[in-house]
């Protein structure tokens, strides 16, 4: 398991600050999506997703360092917390 | 399994496996914080025993007054409110209503120190029998031990919060990461191989491990709800904004009871509380009521929010009725789960805290918390071991981070007991009139804390290990003997009369010396087995890994 120390704090920080706001726009994305299909309020959406922020961001670590290809780990990361947040903050937008 | 990060042999090369990778990440996310992980396990277990704490760091409070109705118990305090914080914005009166909360008592501010107030705000136990303040002992008691598992003293709220968030993050990745890593954790689980080194570490950290594993995840997943409004902030933010005020708004839609209103300014005098309570009874059945939160009492638009006792439920959230505070008239009935999401906190909050928790059920939590703890301090000492190991074929340059790690874990994993037990001492030994004594009883915890990280720093683990949980095991013995010392209420006494909160501390401190002289008896027999492998120096190898957990390497 040979890891660079510049490979070593890329992926860190990826799984760390990457992870975590990958985890925020999937509870936002996940919160959005079952608050529409189920007709609740905004505020059962929000604590929705933030019960299932903290489960994802566990996996993300996980899949970070079992996958550790800095460039590409945070390529992914990076483009899926943005679409999570602009759809899921987009869905938001219609609920009570 | 895992293996260094920075400096591999080559046959360690990384094969991708899943196992693989969760093996070096459950390495690692365990190792970084886990002295933090286990300061918060000891204390957290400690604080299933909270009220009982309370109660034998104020000697002087008389038995438990739960036994009180609940007409009588909240005429008594609306008394003692009315005499002593007239004019108040807030009376929050708490019924002796369960183990939770054995005595009475009164918060309250705004109070008009003009009408004849004692204080604008303040909190107090309040004796039912002839409506006095009940006075004691300056102490953070229990409560405070409990509190510090979640909030570390020494430390703004701000990085507190942090901290502890980010090590039961890593607690939640290190157990995931686990159970990923032991495909068959429930073959491991029976395999238990004594006296053989690091697989018998190994085999005692699966075993605690997977035993309460239900427990490890539920308490480590709901700690991150607890912490989840700092620790994830932004998830609400892309719902009601980020400014302080749109966080209020979400606050209020979900946990405010209905019905708050500002006062009027018009006085107006309060309704009878036995109506009152004897509405609320019809609802809930009788004896149910936890807490009276009277708003505003004496003005037109007084409320009086009536919570449900939760000890009959897991959930955290309790029900509430709104009572308008002048006509006695029901307003709202809220029920505690108002939403699923919310329902799912409250029910793992509830978990977690366990107040629910009966005495057989209670001493089932405290154990699942010892074993959370033994799986920490074992998970801590079994880095040492397995780098150990390894070291000891190579040269002495990886040796600092061993070592750092291993002076750590014997003034942690077992000079915590020591300054745990040290807080209960200076509960009995300082002065009851001293001044800020329920600081120093918090400083002398965390001076011998740091007494013992000291004696570690200069003692060689070999003779550190036995030697700290020893001290961990006479401070604890002697705890009653202290208290039967300083208080009326020795052992004897309360086995006596059949005092079993002050009977039951006395007994498991005993209990709890004697098993760190256990522990530190096996410690001592670890290291002289391994004193006699090593002074041959034969020859012949043995498969088996030496056992020594402290000193492989070091000459």
């Amino acid at each position: 398991m040979n890891l660079s120390a510049p490979r070593l704090i890329a992926l860190v920080a990826a799984a760390l600050i990457g992870g975590y706001f990958t985890a925020i726009s999937s509870g936002i994305f996940a919160g959005s999506l079952f608050g529409l299909i189920w007709g609740t309020p905004r505020s059962e959406a929000a604590l929705t997703g933030h019960l299932l922020s903290f489960i994802s961001y566990a996996f993300i670590v996980i899949w970070v360092f079992h996958d550790r290809r800095p460039l590409f780990v945070w390529s992914i990361l990076s483009v899926i917390t943005l679409l999570m947040t602009t759809i899921g903050m987009w869905l938001g937008g219609m609920l009570a | 399994m895992s293996t260094d990060i920075t400096k591999g042999t080559p046959s360690t090369s990384y094969n991708g496996g899943w196992r693989t990778s969760s093996a070096w990440l459950h390495t690692w996310s365990g190792l970084t914080l886990g002295w933090i992980l286990y300061f918060v396990f000891v204390t957290g277990t400690v604080g299933y025993f909270d009220t009982e704490i309370d109660r034998w760091m104020q000697p002087e409070l008389p038995r438990s007054q739960t036994g009180t109705s609940t007409d009588e118990a909240a005429n008594a305090i609306l008394n003692f409110a009315q005499a002593n914080a007239p004019g108040a914005d807030q009376w929050l009166m708490s019924l002796p209503a369960s183990r939770n909360q054995p005595f009475g008592s009164l918060y309250w501010r705004g109070a008009s120190i003009e009408s004849g107030a004692v204080s604008a705000s303040g909190n107090t136990l309040i004796d039912l029998n002839n409506i006095t303040a009940l006075n004691a002992r300056e102490t953070g008691g229990g409560q405070l031990l409990y509190q510090m598992h979640w909030r570390f003293p020494y430390m703004t709220r701000n990085y507190s919060d942090w901290i502890i968030s980010i090590a039961t993050f890593f607690m939640f990745v290190a157990i995931i990461s686990g159970i990923i890593t032991h495909k068959r954790i429930f073959k491991d689980f029976f395999t238990f191989r004594p006296g053989k080194g690091q697989r018998s570490w190994l085999d005692a950290h699966n075993v605690l491990s997977v035993v309460a594993l239900p427990f490890h995840l539920m308490i480590t997943y709901s700690g991150l709800l607890f912490m989840g409004f700092s620790f994830m902030p932004l998830v609400f933010a892309a719902y009601y904004g980020n400014d302080n005020g749109a966080r209020g708004q979400f606050y209020s839609e979900v946990f405010d009871p209905p019905g708050m209103v500002a006062a009027a300014g018009v006085a107006a005098p309060l309704t009878d509380l036995d109506a009152v309570i004897e509405e609320a009874e019809s609802v809930w059945g009788e004896n149910r009521i936890a807490t009276i939160d009277i708003r505003n009492p004496g003005d037109s638009q007084a409320r009086i929010f009536i919570s449900e006792n939760f000890d009959q439920t897991v959930a955290a959230g309790a029900g509430r009725l709104v009572f308008d505070g002048t006509s006695g008239e029901l307003l709202h009935n809220a029920p505690s789960a108002s939403s699923p999401a919310k329902a799912v906190r409250d029910v793992s909050l509830g978990l977690h805290e366990g107040l629910f928790a009966t005495t057989l059920l209670r001493w089932l939590y405290f154990f699942a918390g010892v074993v959370g703890t033994a799986m920490v301090g074992t998970g801590l000492v079994m880095w040492t071991v397995k780098r150990r190991q390894q070291a000891s074929s190579e040269i002495d340059k990886k040796h600092r981070g061993i070592r750092l790690v291993e002076k750590l874990n014997v003034g942690t994993v077992a000079g915590l007991f020591v300054a745990l037990a040290a807080y209960f001492w200076a509960n009995r030994l300082l002065p009851a009139s001293m001044p800020g004594r329920a600081d120093w009883e918090v400083h002398t915890m965390f001076l011998t804390w740091a007494l013992m990280l000291m004696l570690s720093a200069v003692i060689p683990a070999r003779l550190g290990w036995p030697l700290q949980f020893r001290l961990g095991g006479f401070a604890f013995v002697l705890l009653p003997v202290v208290n039967m010392a300083t208080t009326e209420r020795g052992l004897i006494h309360s086995l006596a009369t059949g005092d079993w909160v002050f009977a039951g501390f006395d007994l498991t401190a005993l209990l709890c010396g004697a098993l760190l002289f256990w522990i530190a008896q096996r410690a001592t027999q670890v290291m002289n087995k391994h004193q006699k492998q090593r002074a041959p120096q034969t020859g012949s190898t043995s498969p088996i890994p030496s056992e020594h957990p402290v000193e492989g390497a070091r000459q």
